[in-house]
């Protein structure tokens, strides 16, 4: 079942969705995606999933990847990758 | 050959000689932390303390340094580290390095102590010795500000004058911040150093390395890392990076992972304060932040500022980290070894120890602890020894989160393994550079290896501190070796099947790599997409400089740092971690999040060519070519 998921947007994101804070429905990290996909396009899509995405403030990648299931008032960022020391 | 020119400067006699460095010591050690490594091994009398005024320092430059290289403006001081009785170096951007090698030096060696404050001023391959006594008191920002305008500066503030144990040097708005390098410099009643010249440093093939120089900048710019994360974010961008991954060290390092570390992010940073990036000379990539603090433009902190004086101490108040950024910098203090030994005293008085007036989660008094540690007051003069001395006193070395006495850097080693051999084997000590810093391939980049295994671990933690070395040494900043990692994993992103593929065989690289070290001269090659650094040398140097030889002049950097630091008393037991990240798992119940560093650590020392007790082999070092 879908849930009503906190969404923050960073980098190229926020220029493909013209938004920082988004609220969307879905039951997974996979499903938000699509989600993305239906109300912005391709584009957002591909962005955002080679963006880090963090579910709660965790990496997806200690999670379950995609598979990462969602419930109502996650919060989920899409987070520009970088660099420094 | 151009061979580098050194100033030798005696302050207690006030005797200065200019002296031609061989062309042996050239083509061996290049340059930068390299040369003086070997030159504090032939000049620093063995066993004299870092304070002392027969201790030496050495400020140099490298080869490329105000050639209009990239990046390329980088200077570096070597001394023996207050903190930790060993080696330091410190490294600094700014302009203070190109103009004393334009005034027609490519380095100082400083000994003695001078009877009055000095500044040391260097013009167009003159040195003078200038009366201080009207600068000293003040901080580092006024210092400069009654120096010549045109001058490159390097200038302690209050926390050297008063030999703070991790005072810094402060150039421009840059810092050689690590290793308590101001009190130093305040040891010797140094003011100030500054340097102006017309020179244009020696270029050998001037025509080649401008055609280079074009394709490496058109490069730098292309690269996802250099042209856009770096840019837009500085390295304030990690801090959400190594949040997400549960390597931000939370609560002087109990956690790894802060609830509202967005606030004190990058992102958030340049969302609601930035004012523009800025660069230091000749640098394309303009990682430098702006922001405005109290109606004034000043430098942004780095992700080691934000990540140190924000979650680590339980805080995310973003203006009282920029406050307590631009108040280090005038005091001439490292904010990495201040909020580290800060968080220190705050667990202290959490577990009722001892009470500096310091509490996780509070800032707001800050900045006037800051001002007292500078200046010594009452109890604060013990947070100026740093978190090791304070252990010693009250005890707590389990969570005293430093190794070798210096405070390590904002990654939290437990899920980022291969970081913590690296603070535990740095020369320096708890340092992610001089560490190898493999945080970026575990934690914090767009390629991970698994951040848990040592597998590996040791054998690229030895390529990756021999390729920094190099990278330093000849002049270059470290981020300018950030393209290593290739484009393509950025344009895929870490959650793509290629890009998790190369993170879990580079985990399994362990063997090829030592392979690699070992065969590394036989490397004849230069590429844009490894170290791009040594056709430059070679080019502007006329060394025949290729990728393997780059990296084994690393290793001999590596090496003679450990020769010094082992000569003055330092042992393998130094290379060590506090019990919170070897025997306490950052998750309860899972035996994985700790660093095991037994493991890693024979195979570091195997790697190295070391023996057991961490001592470079005979074998070792006549391979490197080093005479001691």
């Amino acid at each position: 079942m879908s849930a009503k998921i906190q969404v923050k947007y960073w980098g190229e994101l926020i220029t493909l969705t013209g938004k920082k804070d988004d609220e969307l429905e879905a039951s997974s990290v996979a499903e938000l995606i699509k989600q993305l996909e239906k109300t912005y396009g391709k584009a957002a899509a591909k962005e955002g999933k080679r963006m880090l995405i963090a579910v709660n403030g965790t990496n997806i990648q200690l999670l379950e990847r995609c598979k990462t299931r969602l419930n109502e008032g996650d919060r989920v960022a899409f987070l520009p990758l970088s660099g420094g020391g | 050959m151009n061979l580098p020119v050194y100033a030798y400067i005696n302050l207690s006699t006030g005797e200065l000689e200019k002296r031609t460095i061989s062309e042996s010591y050239f083509k061996k050690y290049i340059g930068g932390k390299t040369l003086a490594a070997r030159l504090l091994l032939d000049h620093y009398p063995p066993g004299v303390d870092a304070l002392a005024p027969e201790s030496v320092i050495i400020v140099n430059t490298g080869p490329l340094n105000g050639t209009g290289a990239p990046s390329s403006s980088r200077f570096n001081i070597s001394f023996k580290n207050v903190l930790s009785g060993g080696v330091a170096s410190s490294n600094c951007g700014g302009t203070f390095g190109v103009m004393m090698k334009r005034a027609g030096f490519d380095g100082l060696v400083i000994s003695g102590k001078s009877e009055h404050p000095v500044h040391i001023c260097i013009t167009d391959g003159d040195v003078e010795l200038l009366d201080a006594s009207e600068l000293w008191g003040l901080d580092a920002e006024k210092t400069q500000e009654s120096l010549p305008k045109h001058h490159g500066k390097l200038v302690i503030g209050q926390a050297g004058e008063n030999l703070v144990s991790y005072a810094s040097a402060v150039s421009g708005e840059r810092v050689a911040g690590r290793c308590g390098v101001g009190a130093v410099f305040g040891s010797k009643n140094i003011k100030a150093i500054s340097a102006f010249g017309t020179a244009e440093p020696p270029v050998l093939n001037k025509k080649k390395f401008d055609e280079f120089v074009v394709k490496w900048v058109s490069f730098l710019k292309k690269h996802p890392m250099t042209g856009d994360c770096l840019p837009h974010y500085g390295s304030a961008g990690l801090v959400n990076k190594a949040n997400a991954n549960w390597a931000l060290p939370t609560r002087n390092f109990q956690r790894g992972h802060y609830e509202q570390a967005d606030k004190v992010s990058g992102e958030t940073l340049a969302d609601t304060r930035l004012v523009r990036n800025s660069s230091c000379v000749s640098c394309p990539i303009r990682c430098e932040r702006r922001v405005m603090l109290d109606g004034k433009e000043v430098k942004g902190p780095e992700y080691e500022t934000l990540g140190l004086f924000g979650p680590n101490i339980d805080a995310c108040n973003m203006d009282d980290i920029l406050r307590l950024n631009y108040v280090c910098d005038i005091l001439g203090m490292d904010t990495i070894s201040a909020a580290g030994s800060i968080a220190f005293a705050m667990e202290l008085k959490e577990k009722g120890i001892a009470d500096f007036g310091v509490e996780f989660g509070r800032t707001d008094n800050l900045v006037d602890v800051m001002y007292k540690i500078a200046n010594r007051e009452g109890i604060y003069s013990e947070l100026a020894n740093g978190s090791k001395w304070l252990s010693e006193k009250y005890g707590g070395k389990e969570f005293a989160m430093h190794s070798k006495g210096l405070e390590m850097a904002s990654y939290e080693p437990r899920r980022s393994v291969g970081m913590g051999l690296g603070y535990a084997t740095g020369n320096r000590g708890g340092c992610h550079l001089n560490g190898g810093y493999l945080a970026l391939l575990e934690s914090v980049g767009a390629l991970s290896l698994d951040a848990q295994s040592p597998r590996s671990k040791a054998q690229l933690t030895v390529f990756m501190q021999n390729a920094l070395e190099a990278v330093s040494a000849s002049g270059f900043c470290l981020f300018s070796a950030q393209t290593f990692v290739p484009a393509v994993f950025f344009k895929l992103g870490p959650n793509h099947f290629i890009t998790r593929m190369a993170g879990r065989i580079m985990t399994f690289s362990g063997p090829l790599v030592r392979f690699i070290l070992n065969i590394a001269p036989a490397l004849w090659i230069n590429s844009f997409y490894l170290l791009p650094h040594a056709e430059a040398v070679r080019l502007v140097t006329g060394i025949r400089m290729y990728t393997g030889q780059f990296v084994r002049l690393g290793e001999r950097s590596f090496n003679l740092e450990r020769l010094f630091s082992l000569r003055e008393g330092l042992t393998a037991a130094d290379d060590t971690l506090p019990d919170r990240m070897t025997k306490t798992p950052q998750v309860k119940g899972r035996a994985d999040t700790v660093v095991p560093l037994d493991v890693m650590l024979p195979k570091y020392y195997k790697t190295r060519g070391w023996d057991k007790n961490g001592v470079p082999k005979p074998r070792t070092l006549r391979k490197l070519g080093i005479e001691v």
